[in-house]
């Protein structure tokens, strides 16, 4: 049987946002958490997902110039952030 | 007791109109170019002044995608990686960002500036960006002849006062004959007095250097504690005339560094000259070396007089010089501090600083381990 290590919400939320900023996702996110949730990103919760959810999409917003890709980026947050609140 | 009269909100769309228009004459009346961005990363308002700065039309600007339609360079000309521009950097930081740049004219040439971006709040939620920044060429041009001046003027004083050095030394070692104690005296004083103004001339020598850009670093790999007792050991006399004493911790953990040692070197002078001067006699400087998987840090801790908070932001400042309640020496240059920093800039190292009025200060180096 194979046990699969089940990944942080950090993880998951990197693993998300590297789609949309490629290798800069881990940092970019790390410090955003560090800055506006003021704790380290093992120690991120299901609750904090929309301030770094309010962050991200505007740096998002900025860097891709296409508003179904935020969209599409919030999304999927705001659906890890439910599944990890349920 | 009378009742305040409360302000009557605009409801009707006049009051609005008017209020709108009040609104869009005092952003134009800004004397500074000024960009906001919205939730969708446009550009959503520019002022008179962007137009003018950039040449650009508000037609080329408005609801354009502000990273993709102004173009950013660095101050050597390389473009700046979208990461790492202000407005970037202060949605990650979540505060003001303030940084000099270029950015690409609709004509193509480029115009230097100083940006200051901020995210836009409301109600606790950032809303989007809004840029303030100004055209720095004139500062610009007046910084590189002010730096070539004093490269100049030094290049020309160096040569007499070596001469003078020279001659002094000469007569100090009774090499033309055998001097009366008073006639000691006077020339040891000429001979310490052109000593500093040496040491002022090389100060402004590499100050120049470093301004106009034409310093390079030649890396090895330094033992940095050695370094530290090396630089610990030359200043032993003069710590030893002030009764201090200064204490080393390493843990018996030896750091190494790729850096420019000659450089290194004058960043730890400064800083422990600096601890001594700035703590009265029999204080104690504690120098801390600590090493970490990506950094070495280095804490030059005294008990000296402290740096009041609102002398902090011109610490680093070229040729400002804190005054010092316990010298009435008035020898420094105020460049000492500028350098340290601008060496550690060459590095991609930090300098922290953590003081309190009267109780002494804790400069902290950060060099990164390449």
């Amino acid at each position: 049987m194979v046990i699969k290590a089940k990944a942080s919400l950090y993880d998951e939320i990197v693993d998300i946002t590297y789609d949309y900023l490629g290798p800069a996702a881990p940092r970019f996110i790390a410090r955003g958490i560090e800055t506006h949730l003021s704790k380290k990103p093992e120690k991120l919760i299901a609750s904090d997902i929309p301030v770094l959810l309010d962050w991200s999409k505007l740096a998002i917003a900025l860097l891709t110039d296409d508003k179904q890709m935020v969209e599409d980026f919030s999304q999927r947050l705001l659906v890890i952030a439910e599944r990890r609140n349920t | 007791m009378p009742k305040l009269k409360q302000p009557q909100p605009a409801v009707n769309s006049k009051d609005l109109a008017a209020e709108k228009a009040k609104t869009e004459a005092l952003f134009d009346s800004i004397g500074e170019a000024v960009i906001a961005t919205n939730e969708q990363g446009e550009i959503m308002r520019i002022n008179d002044a962007t137009t003018e700065l950039l040449g650009y039309t508000s037609a080329d600007l408005l609801s354009k995608n502000y990273l993709s339609t102004v173009h950013a360079f660095d101050l050597d000309g390389a473009a700046i990686p979208p990461l790492m521009r202000p407005v970037m950097r202060s949605l990650i930081e979540g505060k003001p960002v303030t940084d000099k740049l270029q950015y690409l004219k609709k004509d193509g040439s480029l115009v230097p500036v100083v940006a200051t971006v901020s995210p836009i709040m409301l109600s606790g939620k950032p809303i989007g960006t809004i840029q303030v920044f100004r055209d720095i060429t004139r500062e610009q041009e007046i910084d590189k002849a002010k730096t070539e001046f004093l490269s100049l003027a030094s290049h020309q004083l160096r040569t007499p006062a070596t001469a003078v050095k020279q001659y002094v030394g000469i007569l100090r070692e009774g090499f033309v004959g055998e001097l009366s104690a008073d006639q000691k005296r006077a020339v040891e004083q000429a001979y310490q007095s052109n000593e500093r103004q040496l040491k002022i001339i090389e100060d402004l020598l590499r100050v120049a250097k470093v301004d106009s850009g034409k310093m390079s670093l030649h890396r090895t790999q330094t033992n940095l504690n050695q370094l530290l007792e090396n630089v610990m050991t030359d200043q032993a006399a003069s710590i030893a005339k002030r009764n201090q004493t200064i204490e080393f911790k390493h843990r018996n953990v030896t750091c190494g560094a790729m850096v420019d040692a000659h450089l290194i070197r004058t960043v730890f002078e400064n800083l422990i000259d600096n601890a001594s001067k700035y703590s009265p006699k029999g204080a104690r400087i504690v120098i801390d070396i600590r090493k970490s998987s990506s950094q070495v840090s280095i804490a030059i801790c005294d008990e000296g007089v402290g740096i009041p908070r609102s002398d902090m932001p011109m610490l680093f400042q070229k040729f400002k010089r804190l005054p010092n309640p316990l010298s009435l020496e008035s020898n420094g240059t105020g460049l000492g501090l500028y350098w340290v920093k601008k060496v550690l800039d060459y590095h991609d190292g930090q300098i922290t600083v953590r003081s309190k009025t009267g109780s002494g200060s804790t400069f902290t180096v950060i060099l990164p381990l390449r």
